[in-house]
């Protein structure tokens, strides 16, 4: 085999965020407001890359003036989507994040994110009819080149097209750098940095695409690959609750995130809605059927009863335009421009939705405090990695920032000989993949392992498959990194993607075994109820010594 | 065949090529018509056509996610 050479790049900063989102641009702002030397490090490019890179609409968030008392407010929240991850986070936590989001609001607005509708604050959609409305409708469309500039303008250095790999420990267990491949040519870079954060996003696997054929249409990007989960993890960092999927509905076959911008009722084929919520659409509200139970549709249409549709009829001309403003805003252009081309006017004509399949969500992450500190030192993660949403990584990434930049006052740069030998074995790996003649190409690795957490690790789990499946899962990981491989540097991003996919799934087998209880979408058939004794509790994950640890608090 | 260009229209400029979050045209180099190279890979979100600076992409809708739809009865 000839390994293919890759010429390798030491570079030097104070602050490193691997991934250049919401969470890892507004840590590198307010770091460098701050006076640190900050590097964005980011596999696409900033100005369009991840989950918020075609826009976003709504930003939950606490305004005094428009919600006047914060117990009834956080009380109406807990309610819904965004609870299980609040509760999660503790009260004191939520309390923090929502006095913070309010300022995120008026500087975003400053530097030229439209915040305001109309010229005042407009909160709409994930609503119950009458209660607290905490989303704020915004114009994200151009957040992310927005936020760029304002990155560049304070003097950080953007290096886009380059994916962080591996988290470089000192010898004292410290995060001190990072290893990271250039997607476009044969490079590597060794970043030394004082203090790292992750901010890579949520990741789209490890369960098959309802829609087989499109499997790169996600409700995320599909170059999210978990990949700054599956570093902490190998640095030792704790992950949590990998075993509780995630579930989300949307349009059928071009599956998206972004349900809430839909403002119709869900409706069966003779017109009866299938929710008790909405009987004609509520711009303000939102049908939050959805939201209360993923899975209705699903049921609803498995039990035959009827497909279900998204329906707007009753909204008049000018506010079925007002929702096409805020699904453009959101990403979804091809979309509308699909409706467009079949004819589809949505003021008479419904658009069928499902529930999607399992994912892994985002609560299922990176365990970080107040500060956005993992258990490394060193080590922060914000956004997607653990939290979620856009206002979460806008935050989190914050904080992030004040809390590397007290961390790094007083540290210098690890010496290179400390880095030196986890970045050759890193080099290797990838010379390698790039080597091989034949061998296994990413794709057919992903489908590999979706189809075993699928079959074994799905929507019905049990302590027989889960051994089973894991044993299985293991060879074929084991497999891949023998024979994956990549075709050039893109592909390489792909392959080295997978392997950190593998070991996530792994983390979710185990973790699922772990848990004998049903809850949620965890469900177990040898243990059908839940375990009301782990209420409130986490579920941790970390490897020590190479083996996987696991414990609850 | 997500992203389509119109070979008349585009300037070359690679402004597509520069911010695709996919990298679908991955290889193509400035001072050329971009080349979609990893068609499968597009998330269908338009940051291309929203970049080019000539208005000279379009879009093939895949046939896996044409999206279903109906007249419901008092729609009719
Ligand atoms: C279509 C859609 C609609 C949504 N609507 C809303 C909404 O209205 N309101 C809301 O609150 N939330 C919404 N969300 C969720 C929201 O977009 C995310 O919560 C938010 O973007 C998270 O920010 P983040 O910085 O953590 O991750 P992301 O914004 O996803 O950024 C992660 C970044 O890391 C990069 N990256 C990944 N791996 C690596 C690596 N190894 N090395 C270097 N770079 C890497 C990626 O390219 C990306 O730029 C929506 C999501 C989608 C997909
Ligand atoms: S952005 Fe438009 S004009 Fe420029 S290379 Fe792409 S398609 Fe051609």
């Amino acid at each position: 085999m000839e390994t293919q050479k890759f010429s390798v790049e030491w570079r030097d900063t104070d602050f490193l965020c691997v991934g250049g989102g919401i969470a890892g641009l507004m840590a590198a702002i307010n770091a460098a407001e701050q006076g640190m030397d900050c590097v964005v490090l980011e596999k696409a490019d900033t100005r369009r890359s991840g989950s918020g890179g075609l826009g976003n609409d709504h930003f939950i968030c606490y305004i005094p003036e428009v919600h006047g008392d914060y117990a009834t407010f956080i009380s109406d929240i807990m309610k819904l989507q965004n609870g299980d991850r609040l509760r999660q986070m503790g009260p004191e936590w939520a309390k923090s994040f929502f006095m913070k989001t309010w300022d995120i609001v008026r500087l975003w607005d400053e530097w030229g994110i439209p915040m305001k509708h109309d010229g005042g604050y407009y909160f709409a959609g994930h609503a119950v009819p009458g209660r607290t409305r905490a989303f704020l409708k915004y114009n994200g469309i151009d957040q992310k080149p927005i936020l760029t500039k304002q990155a560049r303008k304070r003097g950080v250095k953007i290096h886009n097209r380059a994916m962080g790999y591996e988290l470089l420990l000192d010898d004292q267990g410290r995060a001190a750098g990072v290893f990271a491949i250039d997607t476009r040519e044969y490079k590597a870079y060794v970043y030394r940095a004082k203090a790292v954060c992750l901010g890579t996003g949520a990741p789209n696997g490890v369960f098959p695409n309802a829609n087989r054929g499109a499997w790169a249409m996600r409700t995320n990007p599909l170059n999210l690959t978990g990949d700054g989960r599956a570093m902490a993890y190998r640095a030792g960092a704790e992950l949590c609750n990998m075993e509780m999927p995630g579930l989300h509905a949307g349009v059928k076959y071009f599956c998206r995130n972004g349900q809430a911008t839909w403002e119709g009722v869900l409706r069966d084929r003779d017109g009866v809605p299938i929710g008790p919520f909405l009987e004609k659409p509520d711009p303000l509200y939102g049908d939050i059927t959805m939201e209360v139970n993923k899975r209705h549709i699903e049921s609803y249409t498995k039990s035959a009863r009827s497909p279900v549709y998204m329906d707007m009829t009753g909204l008049s001309r000018e506010q079925l335009d007002l929702m096409e403003h805020w699904l453009r805003q959101e990403g979804n252009s091809t979309l509308l421009r699909h409706f467009r081309q079949e004819g589809i006017d949505m003021i008479d004509t419904a658009v069928e939705f499902s529930t999607y399949v399992l994912k892994l969500p985002i609560s299922s992450g990176i365990v970080f405090n107040g500060g956005s500190e993992t258990c490394v030192p060193g080590l922060y993660a914000a956004g997607d990695e653990g939290y979620g949403g856009i206002s979460g990584a806008a935050v989190t990434g914050w904080w992030a920032a004040d809390s590397a930049r007290a961390y790094a006052a007083d540290k210098s740069l690890a010496d290179a000989g400390q880095l030196r030998p986890k970045a050759e074995e890193c080099l290797n790996l990838a010379e390698e993949l790039c080597a091989r003649e034949d061998g296994a190409h990413w794709l057919e690795a992903r489908m590999a392992m979706e189809n075993i957490a699928w079959d074994y690790c799905g929507d019905l789990r049990s302590h027989a498959m889960l051994e089973a499946g894991l044993a299985h899962l293991r060879r074929v990981h084991a497999r891949a990194r023998e024979t994956l491989r990549a075709e050039n540097p893109h592909e390489l991003m792909y392959c080295l993607g997978m392997l950190n996919l593998f070991e996530l799934a792994e983390t979710m087998f185990l973790m699922a075994d772990e848990r004998r209880e049903s809850r949620g979408q965890h469900r177990r058939v040898d243990y059908p109820l839940q375990n009301l004794m782990l209420d409130g509790k986490r579920h941790f994950i970390r490897k020590n010594g190479g083996e996987a640890v696991m414990s609850w608090r | 065949m997500p992203p389509v260009i119109n070979k008349d229209k585009c300037i070359r400029c690679g402004q597509c090529v520069d911010v695709c979050p996919m990298d679908v045209f991955y290889s193509s180099k400035k001072g050329e018509t971009p080349v979609v190279r990893y068609p499968d890979e597009c998330w269908h979100a338009e940051a291309c056509a929203l970049q080019c600076p000539a208005g000279a992409i379009d879009f093939r809708i895949p046939l896996t996610i044409m999206v279903p739809f109906r007249k419901l009865p008092h729609e009719r």
